[in-house]
């Protein structure tokens, strides 16, 4: 594994960052992140390594945390990277 | 996802409310401790989510010294229900039984369905079959069902297949009928007269004549005899057959006596009614009728979409029969003779016919001379190496 992160390119920065998967503006499945550093109905702030990940919307609800990264539903308004 | 809340709801969760400074410290813990939480929702600055109820345990030594408080909001699945109910002890016990019952049950034959029969009608198929053990309450694991079928073949008439087939409690049994033939028999037989008379038409399909219209036989005469001799001088044994019609005299008497005993049914009738479980008849009234009833049955029998359950109810309705004395009027029982004399005659076409009332004490009969055309054609088996 180690040995993957050292590679360069796009594989390299795929496999060391987060992975996020959107359904339309409703779903976000979040993969790879180090921690929740805020959260409310309408902003969660997550930790992903090399910086924050902002996500901006409504009635935002963690449908599901454990290890491996998270599920947020809801009204998804803006998502911002902050290195 | 089925699985996923049943998985929950087996194991237990609770929904907790979790405050304190920094209270997403709670998630992140939780995270890299391995405990998944689920459904989490900021509420007025307190964080409430769901997770398993044994991870609840592992929560405490994980946010001790956080400044985080929990509060156990709802607590939901197996595990609650079964320590709310604990005490219970007849709950317990119904489920134990129902599973044992259900267990149990299911080892036996509950229904039994026949299809594929015209002529052999079901009752006659189920009662074979409850000679064989095959029935409603008989065990599905003792059936063997191809020495059944041959067993069932041997023991019903017509039965040319048939096949007994056990699905879980039911038992269909498929059958085919075989395909009736008309037995053409080939015993070589003369024709013989059944009466005496004078023959007025033959009709011989199979043997030789030795009679012709006209002529007067005697009771046993040979008609038609079933030894064909050719020119050539072999001979054959055949089987005689036709029709010799011949006007034939006899004489009916018919006496009926004056003063009669009849049954007379009463106007009250008992009901009774007893249900059967699995070929246990248990009545559902005390007593027993014995003589002097007559009794009429019915069978309810329960059916589900397709076959009769073993349960059934039975209806029986009890009259009670009256013998009574009548005296008939000499004009009455000459009726009732002649109505028995008609019905005696009903297939021969009569030539002649004289009657004459005979009065007795106290009888009266019906005495009728008869001249009919009738066919007296008998069949005579040929015996060979006797007298015949």
């Amino acid at each position: 594994m180690g040995k993957i992160n050292k590679t360069s390119g796009v594989a390299g920065m795929l496999l060391s960052g987060a992975h996020i998967e959107l359904f339309s503006n409703r779903e976000a499945i979040i993969d790879g992140i180090r921690g929740v550093i805020e959260y409310n109905d309408c902003y969660v702030k997550l930790n992903v390594g090399k910086g924050t990940l902002d996500i901006f919307g409504n009635t935002l609800e963690i449908s599901s945390l454990d290890a491996d990264g998270l599920v947020i539903s809801g009204k998804i308004e803006k998502i911002e990277f902050c290195l | 996802m089925i699985f996923l809340k049943l998985y929950r709801f087996f194991m237990g969760k609770i929904r907790i409310s979790a405050q304190g400074v920094y209270v997403e410290r709670l998630l992140n813990l939780c995270a890299h401790n391995g405990i998944t939480v689920w459904g989490i929702k900021n509420r007025e600055g307190k964080i409430v989510l769901w997770m398993l109820a044994r991870d609840f345990f592992r929560l405490r030594p994980v946010i001790r010294g956080n400044d985080i408080r929990v509060h156990i909001l709802k607590k939901r699945g197996w595990p609650f229900i079964f320590c709310r109910y604990r005490h219970r002890y007849g709950l317990f016990a119904g489920v134990v039984f129902f599973i044992v019952s259900l267990q149990l049950l299911s080892g036996f034959v509950w229904n039994i369905g026949i299809s594929g029969n015209c002529n052999i009608s079901d009752r006659e198929i189920l009662d074979a079959c409850k000679e064989i053990g095959v029935f409603e309450g008989a065990r599905t694991g003792k059936l063997d069902e191809q020495k059944l079928r041959l067993v069932l073949m041997s023991k019903v008439e017509g039965l040319a297949w048939a096949a007994i087939n056990v699905e879980g409690c039911t038992v269909t049994i498929d059958v085919t009928e075989a395909e009736e033939r008309e037995s053409e028999s080939t015993t070589p037989c003369n024709i013989v007269a059944a009466k005496s008379g004078i023959i007025r038409k033959i009709e011989v399909t199979d043997g030789k004549k030795v009679v012709k219209v006209d002529d007067f036989v005697a009771e046993g005469d040979l008609l038609v005899s079933g030894v064909m001799e050719y020119k050539d001088g072999s001979s054959a044994f055949v089987h005689s057959a036709g029709e010799i019609i011949a006007e034939v005299e006899e004489i009916y008497t018919v006496t009926v006596p004056l003063k009669q005993e009849i049954e007379v049914l009463s106007e009250n009738v008992s009901r009774c009614y007893a249900i059967s479980i699995f070929g246990l008849k248990i009545p559902l009234y005390f007593g027993d009728f014995k003589d002097d009833f007559i009794s009429s049955n019915e069978k309810i029998m329960l059916k589900n979409s397709k076959n009769y359950l073993p349960i059934y109810f039975h209806k029986t309705g009890f009259k009670e029969i009256k013998k009574e004395f009548i005296t008939l009027t000499e004009e009455r029982a000459a009726d009732i003779a002649r109505e028995e004399l008609d019905s005696r005659l009903k297939d021969v076409k009569i030539i002649n016919k004289s009657e004459k009332i005979v009065q007795n004490q106290d009888s009266v009969s019906v005495i009728c001379e008869l001249i009919t055309q009738r066919d007296i054609a008998k069949e005579e088996i040929l015996l060979f190496g006797t007298t015949n």
